[in-house]
C-alpha cells in the first residue's frame, strides 16, 4: 500500500510534533502542568498502542492466523499443528477465561505454565551463569598469580586489587547482618570507641567491618548516581540539540536562514 | 408483719392483728391490759427528766435488770458509753429539753402533718372494711373485750375435725400447690365471718396512699415487769425455711395472757406449718459478735451490720440504669464514638498535595539547559576531546579487529525510546566499526519497541557504510517471552524467532535472507553485541545465551548508570562479557580511533558544559549544606 501523503510533509509534521513534546515535557522544570500530564498521557498510550500493534503483526497474525489462513495441508496434517497451533491456541483461550466470572480459575494453568517455565530459566540460569561462575571468580582473585584477561593486570596492582575487593565483600555483608541487635534496636551499627593502641587511645569505629562495608554501599552508590546522572545529562543534550535543529529545519523550511 | 401504718398507740396491725411494738411517747395505759409502761422502756435518765418537767410521777417502778436465765445475757453484756445514760444532773433541765413542749394526754393534736394525713387515710378506708368481710381496726378497749373473749395463749392447735378451707376459697387467693399441700394438713380456725377475699386484699385496695410502711421488723416485747419477753416468731412462720423450723424449741412460745387469740389472720393461720417451726434469732456467742468499728454506734458489740442489707440483691430499678453523665464526660463519649464511626468508613486515598516548586529548582533548570544548549546551538564553548582512551576499548577493539569478515553479528537492541539519546551515541562507533570490517548484522529485540530503533540507527550507520537492508542487515524483530525466550533463542534461534521485522513477504522467512546463510545456531553468529541501558537485560543475556556462543565473544554496550553492575562479567578472571562500551568518553575515543566523528562527536561540548555546571552545582549545593549546618550549630 503505498503513501499518501508527501514524505516530506509527514518528516515536517513529525518533527513539528517531536519538539512540542520536547517542549511539553521540559516544562515540568515550572513544576507539574497541563502540558506536561499530557505529553505523559500521550507516550503512555502511543507506547500501550504500538505494543499491540507489535504483538499482532510479530506474534499473533504470523503464528495463530497466517497458517491457517494459508491451508497448508503439510502445516494443517503435520505433526506441528498440533504442538505449534492447537496446544498453544488452547492456552491463549484459557487466559481470556480469567476475564469470565466463575470461568477464571481456568486461566490459571497457562499462567502457571508462563510463571513456572519463567522461574526455572530465571533461577537455573541465575545458577550457572552468574553465583557459580562469580564466586569462583571472586575466590580466584585472591591468588596474586591470577592475571585478569580483560584488564591485564598482575603483580601487586592486582594484589592491591584483590584486597580491596575481599574488604568490600566481607564488610558488606557484614553490614547487612541480619543477626538480633544488642541494646537499642535502632540504634547505629557502629560507635566511635576510644582503643588503646601503642601510641595511646585511638578513636576507632567500632565493630570495625560494619563500617567499612557502609564506605563501600555509599561509594557504590555515588558511583551509580554518577553514571545516571552522565546518562540524563545525555539524554538532555540531545534533546536540546534536537530543538535546535528543529528550529533551524522550521526556518530553513520557511526560508528564514538562521 | 404487714408493715401497715397503724395509729400510735395501737397495740395490734389494723390488718394482720399482729401485736405492735410500743410507742415511747403515748398516752398512759388505762389498763392492765396494757401492762406495759413507757417508763419501762425509757432510759432512767431520761425518766428523770421527764419527770421533772412534767411533774408526774413515776407510774412504774423503774425497770429491773432481766435475770440471767432470760437468754437475753448479751444485752447486759453490751458496752456501756459513759455518760450517755446518765444524763444531766438532777434538777438541772438540759436547754433542748425546756425548749420542747410537755407532752400531753392529748396525742393527736401533736402528731406530724404527715402522720395526721396517714391517720386520716386509714380512718377512711377503716369504715367500709368495719362493714365488710375484714376484721376492724381493734382500738384498745376493743381489744380489751377481745383479750376476754378468747383465750389467752397461742391459737388453738389445729384439729382434724376443724373445717378445712375449700379448694375454691384457696384458688381464689392463687395459691400454689405447695401451699395447698400445707392447707390440706393444716385446720384453719373456725371463723364464722370468713371473707371471701383476704383481709389484706380489701386493705390493699382499699388504700389509696402511695406512702410505703415503716414498721420495725423484729419486734421485742416486754412484759410488766420489764423483763424483754421472749420473741414471738409464730406471727412470721410462714416465711421461715423448714431447715429453721426444724430446730425451734418446743417451749418457745410461753402463755401470753395479754396477747389476743386473733392476732393472725385465718389464712395466714391456716398456712402455718407448726410441725416445722424452728426459731429464726440465732445469737451468736459474745466473742463470736463483730464490734461496730465506725459511725454512732463504734464500740458496740453485736450490733446489725448494715453490709448485708447493703450488699444484698436487689432488682434493679429505672434510676440505675440511668447514668449520671457531665458535659466532659458527654464530649468524650461523642468523641469516642466519632471515632469508632470513622473507622467504619472507607480510607480514600488522599489526593497529592501539588506543590509550586522553589527557586533553586529553577535556577539549577535554568542553569543545565543554558549549559546543554549553549555548544549545541551556537557552537560555544568546545571543550578538548579526550586525550585518552579508557582501557577497555582497546581490548574492545581488538576483539572487533579480530572478527572474521564476512561473518555475522547478532545486534541486541534492549533499551527503550527514551534512551537513544545515550545509546545511538555510544552504540555507534561499533557499529560503524563493525560495518568497516564487512561484517553483516542481524538485529534482535526483547522489547516491542526495539526493532524500531534497531532500523532508526541501523539505517543512519549504515548510510555511511552503504549498508541495505536485506542484503547487509536484517531485523530478526520481537522475541516474546522474557528470559524463558532468551533461552529458546539461544537454543534454536530459527523456532523462537519465525519472521523477520520489515522483511518482503515475498522474499520468504528471514532465515532465507543471504545475511543468515549458514546459522542454524546461536554459535554461528560471530559475535553477541547486547545493547541495553539496564543491568537486568545484560545479566539475562550473560546467563542465558553465553553458554551457547560457543567460545564467541560477548560484547556489553550498557548505559553509564548500568556499568558498575555489568563490570564484574568483565573483569573476572573468568570473565562472561569479552567487550565492553560504556559512556560518551568511551564512544568519542572510538570515533577518535576510527576517524569518524559523528553523535559522540556532536554532544561532547554540550556534555562536557553540562557536566561542569551539574559539579558546580553539587559543590554550590555541598558548601550551602554546610554553611547552614554551621549556623545551626552556631545557634
Amino acid at each position: 500500500m503505498e503513501t499518501l501523503l508527501d514524505p516530506v510533509l509527514i518528516e515536517t509534521l513529525g518533527t513539528v510534533l517531536a519538539a512540542l513534546l520536547t517542549v511539553m515535557v521540559l516544562t515540568y522544570v515550572l513544576g507539574d502542568n497541563a502540558f506536561f500530564r499530557t505529553a505523559t498521557f500521550l507516550f503512555v498510550g502511543v507506547a500501550g498502542g504500538y505494543a499491540g500493534a507489535v504483538a499482532w503483526y510479530a506474534v499473533l497474525q504470523p503464528t495463530l492466523v497466517a497458517p491457517v489462513l494459508a491451508l497448508d495441508p503439510g502445516f494443517l496434517f503435520g505433526s506441528g499443528f498440533l504442538t505449534d497451533w492447537a496446544i498453544p491456541l488452547f492456552l491463549v483461550v484459557l487466559l481470556f477465561l480469567r476475564l469470565v466470572p466463575g470461568a477464571g480459575r481456568l486461566g490459571s494453568l497457562p499462567v502457571a505454565i508462563l510463571l513456572g517455565v519463567g522461574a526455572a530459566s530465571v533461577v537455573g540460569g541465575a545458577i550457572t551463569g552468574t553465583i557459580v561462575p562469580q564466586t569462583l571468580a571472586a575466590m580466584e582473585t585472591l591468588n596474586p598469580f591470577a592475571v585478569a584477561p580483560a584488564t591485564g593486570e598482575a603483580g601487586l596492582e592486582r594484589l592491591g586489587n584483590a584486597l580491596i575487593v575481599l574488604v568490600g565483600t566481607v564488610s558488606t555483608l557484614a553490614y547487612f547482618g541480619f543477626g538480633v541487635k544488642r541494646g537499642d534496636e535502632h540504634g547505629p551499627r557502629w560507635t566511635i570507641q576510644r582503643v588503646k593502641t601503642p601510641i595511646g587511645f585511638v578513636p576507632v569505629p567500632w565493630p570495625l567491618f560494619p563500617f567499612l562495608g557502609e564506605i563501600f554501599i555509599a561509594i557504590t552508590f555515588g558511583v551509580m548516581f554518577a553514571g545516571a546522572l552522565s546518562a540524563s545529562l545525555l539524554y538532555l543534550t540531545e534533546r536540546v540539540q534536537f530543538l535546535g535543529s528543529a528550529i533551524q529545519f522550521l526556518l530553513g523550511g520557511l526560508g528564514i536562514a538562521p | 408483719m404487714c408493715q401497715t401504718e397503724n395509729e400510735i398507740g395501737a397495740e395490734f396491725c389494723r390488718l394482720c392483728h399482729a401485736r405492735l411494738p410500743e410507742t415511747p411517747i403515748g398516752p398512759p395505759p388505762e389498763s392492765e391490759g396494757e401492762a406495759v409502761s413507757d417508763a419501762g422502756q425509757m432510759p432512767d435518765w431520761l425518766s428523770r427528766l421527764r419527770q421533772e418537767v412534767s411533774g408526774e410521777t413515776p407510774s412504774s417502778p423503774p425497770p429491773e435488770k432481766p435475770a440471767a436465765d432470760d437468754g437475753l445475757e448479751w444485752l447486759g453484756e453490751m458496752p456501756q458509753v459513759v455518760g450517755e445514760e446518765e444524763g444531766p444532773p438532777p434538777g438541772e433541765v438540759p436547754e433542748w429539753v425546756g425548749e420542747t413542749q410537755p407532752p400531753s394526754g392529748a396525742q393527736e393534736g401533736e402528731v406530724p402533718e404527715w402522720l395526721a394525713r396517714i391517720r386520716a387515710k386509714a380512718k377512711g378506708s377503716d369504715a367500709p372494711e368495719a362493714e365488710g368481710t375484714v376484721e376492724p381496726f381493734q382500738e384498745p378497749e376493743a381489744d380489751e373485750a377481745m383479750a376476754e373473749e378468747s383465750p389467752p395463749g397461742p391459737p388453738p392447735p389445729v384439729s382434724e375435725g376443724a373445717p378445712v378451707i375449700g379448694e375454691e376459697q384457696s384458688d381464689s387467693l392463687g395459691l400454689p400447690e405447695w401451699l395447698m399441700g400445707a392447707q390440706a394438713q393444716e385446720q384453719a380456725p373456725e371463723k364464722p365471718s370468713e371473707p371471701e377475699r383476704p383481709a389484706w386484699l380489701e386493705g390493699v385496695t382499699s388504700d389509696e396512699s402511695q406512702e410505703l410502711p415503716r414498721v420495725p421488723a423484729l419486734v421485742i416485747e416486754s412484759d410488766e415487769s420489764g423483763v424483754p419477753a421472749d420473741i414471738d416468731l409464730s406471727d412470721i412462720s410462714s416465711a421461715i425455711p423448714d431447715w429453721m423450723a426444724e430446730d425451734a424449741p418446743a417451749e418457745s412460745k410461753p402463755d401470753r395472757p395479754d396477747l389476743a387469740p386473733a392476732t393472725l389472720p385465718a389464712w395466714l393461720e391456716a398456712m402455718r406449718p407448726v410441725d416445722t417451726f424452728r426459731s429464726v434469732v440465732e445469737f451468736d456467742s459474745t466473742e463470736e459478735q463483730a464490734v461496730e468499728a465506725a459511725g454512732p454506734l463504734a464500740g458496740l458489740r453485736g450490733v446489725l451490720l448494715a453490709e448485708p442489707v447493703v450488699a444484698m440483691p436487689r432488682a434493679p430499678t429505672g434510676e440505675t440504669t440511668r447514668l449520671d453523665v457531665n458535659e466532659k464526660q458527654f464530649a468524650q463519649a461523642e468523641l469516642l464514638h466519632r471515632l469508632v464511626e470513622q473507622e467504619k468508613q472507607e480510607a480514600r486515598p488522599r489526593p497529592a498535595e501539588r506543590r509550586r516548586p522553589g527557586v533553586l529548582r529553577w535556577v539549577v533548570g535554568a542553569s543545565l539547559l543554558v549549559a546543554v544548549g549553549l555548544p549545541a546551538i551556537l557552537g560555544f564553548p568546545s571543550f578538548d576531546l579526550p586525550a585518552f582512551a579508557p582501557v577497555d576499548l582497546a581490548s574492545l577493539v581488538g576483539l572487533v579487529e579480530t572478527i572474521p569478515a564476512e561473518s555475522t553479528a547478532l545486534l541486541v537492541f534492549d533499551y527503550e525510546p527514551g534512551m537513544t539519546g545515550e545509546m545511538e551515541a555510544v552504540t555507534g562507533p561499533l557499529v560503524s566499526h563493525l560495518m568497516e570490517r564487512g561484517i553483516v548484522m542481524a538485529t534482535l529485540s526483547t522489547r516491542p519497541g526495539g526493532p524500531a530503533l534497531a532500523e532508526r540507527l541501523m539505517a543512519r550507520v549504515g548510510a555511511t557504510h552503504n549498508y541495505i537492508r536485506g542484503e547487509d542487515f536484517v531485523h530478526l524483530g520481537y522475541l516474546p517471552g522474557g528470559p524463558a525466550a532468551v533461552e529458546l533463542f539461544a537454543t534454536a534461534p530459527q523456532e523462537a524467532v519465525p519472521s523477520g521485522y520489515l522483511q518482503d513477504p515475498e522474499a520468504g522467512s528471514v532465515w532465507e535472507s543471504p545475511v543468515l546463510t549458514g546459522v542454524q545456531a546461536l554459535s554461528d553468529f560471530a559475535v553477541l553485541v547486547v545493547i541495553t541501558s539496564g543491568s537486568d537485560d545484560a545479566r539475562v543475556w550473560i546467563e542465558q545465551a553465553q553458554p551457547h556462543l560457543g567460545g564467541n565473544p560477548l560484547v556489553a554496550v550498557v548505559s553509564a548508570g548500568a556499568e558498575p553492575l555489568v563490570r564484574p562479567y568483565y573483569e573476572s578472571t573468568a570473565p562472561k562479557v569479552a567487550g565492553m562500551l560504556s559512556g560518551l568518553t568511551s564512544a568519542t575515543a572510538y570515533e577518535q580511533r576510527l576517524g569518524r566523528p559523528s553523535l559522540a562527536h556532536a554532544r561532547w561540548s554540550s556534555y562536557g558544559l553540562g557536566l561542569l555546571a551539574v559539579e558546580v552545582l553539587i559543590v554550590l549545593g555541598a558548601l550551602g549544606g554546610l554553611t547552614s549546618l554551621a549556623l545551626r550549630l552556631r545557634r
